[in-house]
């Protein structure tokens, strides 16, 4: 089975686990900018992030098969350094046109501030220009009221709920999301957001309908491998291979195709970049024998 | 087209690209920014657009275009070209404020497809020659596509590298097992110094019995000590297998006796190869070993 994980940022993540990640089915993903962990202080830190983001992590992704998209956005906790978010807004354009960008995001509100409501609502009108999906992160803390809020105000800019995807859902928000027409995520979390079994059950009541699943692995502690791990699960729980299908690969795909820059042909005959896998010397390879990949069960659950 | 009068590069680039745009408001929408790009920030933004406005196609090409292209412009092959990619150099021929600054920047918010398309299009530009250390700056990426972009089929690093630039390339080239043959005035640019780091670079790789392309000995030609010589023999042991070709033709056309009697004492039959047949057989043979381990 393929695998699409929609959410992941690996630059905070080893060549272990791409090597696994492929192993484990996944052919395609996508990085949303996002912050560090701590908080950037200059703007040329995001101008570098966003490089890596559009080329050199695209690159690295493709020396194990795997294609690699990102998503360009300032994130709602940055948005509150006004000053520095400013100089942000204008590189925004420069980088959100590139060849594997798919969506404005991951914005959206962290304390639910002024600030981050001022930068939501210009990113909301950045990609109503640029013609791109958007994806949404919902808070942590205030979640569900931090959820209605986020599909209000892209509503008052008339955005179709069919282009944007919203995030990191649970149970408590699901409905509405589901109701209002929009792409509806989940966050496989080890701890935090949703574990898998709890994901099973939402796709037992829910379906497949604009539903898909995400690892969002990054610098804390998460697992790369959420979404093969789940889609497991399903299988085992009774689920059918059509809709776990639907879930872990053809509802992502089809979300993030809106922007025009993803297609399954771009990874169907194997990914663009992956001539260099032969090159062990300079590459990421580091002169090892580039790993065949087979179809054996991945680690369980 | 273009009969009896000559055309500069840049309006020819500008007449096919216009030409191969089908979709009309594209074609009105480049054509208005050849004219005029009203600041750097419209300038990034049209060049970041090529990327959904145009298709990466290869142009629809006669050959009686191609010739035409030729005979007026020998050094440009347009045939090697997509349509994006001539769209953004025809973009950047017809920029009015390129300055080194303005490519520095544009080359740091650039994606990979991007970063290929500048380094393809620098030899083209006016003041191409003050571009040289963005050039070699270029070089130190890792990926692979952008090293190419640069290293092969590109008449600037030859023209514009000092002597330390361009045996840089090449070492950084053999070391990634880039298809040297492919980078333009191999042969005219070799020099004692490169041989010298080359040579080092095979005893280090033989040292941790690894091995080095074969095109790596093209840039010993001329070069070769006798205290090589006795180093290569070592590793000569029979038969003599594809992989040292390349070196028997180093040995055959140096003009050592110790390494003609050597020869003479062989029963070797000398193949008659070129250096870009030994390139590009080396480069096949990489190609069907990456396909074997996709499958």
């Amino acid at each position: 089975m393929k695998f699409i994980d929609p959410h992941i940022h690996m630059t905070s993540r080893t060549t272990n686990d791409y090597e696994s990640m492929s192993k484990a089915g996944i052919v395609a993903i996508i990085e949303p900018a996002f912050w560090l962990g701590q908080p950037r202080t200059e703007v040329g830190s995001f101008k570098d992030y966003f490089s890596s983001i559009v080329g050199w992590e695209a690159f690295r992704a493709s020396q194990f098969g795997i294609k690699h998209y990102c998503t360009i956005g300032l994130n709602s906790k940055e948005a509150n350094n006004e000053s520095l978010a400013e100089e942000v807004m204008e590189l925004l354009p420069l980088f959100a046109l590139k060849n594997n960008v798919v969506a404005i995001g991951e914005i959206g509100y962290d304390d639910q501030t002024a600030a981050e409501d001022k930068y939501f609502r210009a990113q909301i009108e950045l990609a109503k220009e640029l013609d791109l999906p958007i994806l949404v992160h919902t808070p942590h803390r205030d979640k569900k009221r931090g959820t209605l809020r986020s599909m209000d105000v892209l509503e008052e800019h008339d955005i179709d709920p069919s282009t944007v995807i919203i995030d990191h859902n649970n149970e408590e928000t699901v409905e509405s999301v589901l109701e209002r027409g929009y792409w509806t995520a989940f966050t496989i979390y080890p701890n935090t957001k949703m574990g898998s079994e709890r994901m099973v059950a939402v796709v037992k009541k829910y379906g497949s309908n604009k539903i898909f699943i995400n690892s969002s692995a990054d610098w804390g502690v998460s697992d790369p491998l959420s979404v093969p791990k789940t889609a497991h699960l399903m299988l085992d729980k009774g689920i059918s291979n059509e809709i776990v299908q639907i879930v872990c690969y053809q509802n992502a795909l089809e979300a993030y195709a809106q922007s025009g820059n993803m297609k399954e042909s771009d990874w169907s005959d194997g990914v663009h970049f992956d001539q260099s896998i032969l090159y062990g010397g300079n590459s990421v390879l580091r002169g090892q024998p580039p790993k065949k990949s087979d179809d054996s069960k991945i680690i369980e659950n | 087209m273009f009969k009896n009068k000559f055309v500069s590069l840049s309006e020819l680039i500008k007449e096919y690209c216009l030409n191969e745009i089908q979709n009309k408001n594209t074609k009105r929408w480049l054509d208005q920014k050849l004219r005029s790009i009203k600041s750097a920030q419209d300038f990034f933004i049209s060049f970041a657009l090529i990327n959904k406005k145009i298709p990466r196609d290869h142009l629809q090409l006669s050959l009686a275009q191609i010739k035409t292209v030729h005979l007026t412009h020998a050094e440009f092959n347009i045939e090697n070209w997509t349509l994006d990619q001539l769209c953004r150099l025809s973009l950047l021929m017809y920029y009015p404020l390129l300055t080194v600054q303005n490519i520095t920047k544009l080359i740091s918010v650039a994606d990979n497809l991007e970063q290929i398309t500048i380094f393809k299009s620098i030899p083209y530009l006016k003041n191409a020659d003050q571009y040289a250390h963005i050039v070699v700056n270029g070089l130190r990426t890792n990926i692979v596509d952008v090293f190419d972009a640069i290293a092969l089929k590109n008449s600037y690093p030859a023209k514009h590298f000092s002597q330390d630039q361009w045996n840089q390339m090449v070492l950084k080239a053999i070391f990634m097992e880039r298809p040297i043959y492919q980078i333009k005035d191999i042969d005219e640019r070799k020099n004692e110094k490169l041989a010298h780091i080359l040579f080092n670079y095979a005893l280090e790789r033989w040292a941790a019995s690894r091995r080095v392309t074969p095109e790596l000995w093209r840039m010993i030609r001329g070069y070769l000590t006798e205290a090589q010589f006795f180093e290569m023999k070592k590793q000569m042991v029979e038969p003599i297998k594809s992989h040292q070709k390349a070196m028997l033709k180093l040995i055959q056309e140096s003009n050592l006796n110790v390494a003609q009697q050597w020869l003479n004492m062989q029963s070797i039959q000398l193949e008659n190869i070129s250096w870009d047949q030994i390139g590009s057989d080396f480069l096949n043979k990489n190609q069907v070993l990456k396909n074997l381990s996709k499958t």
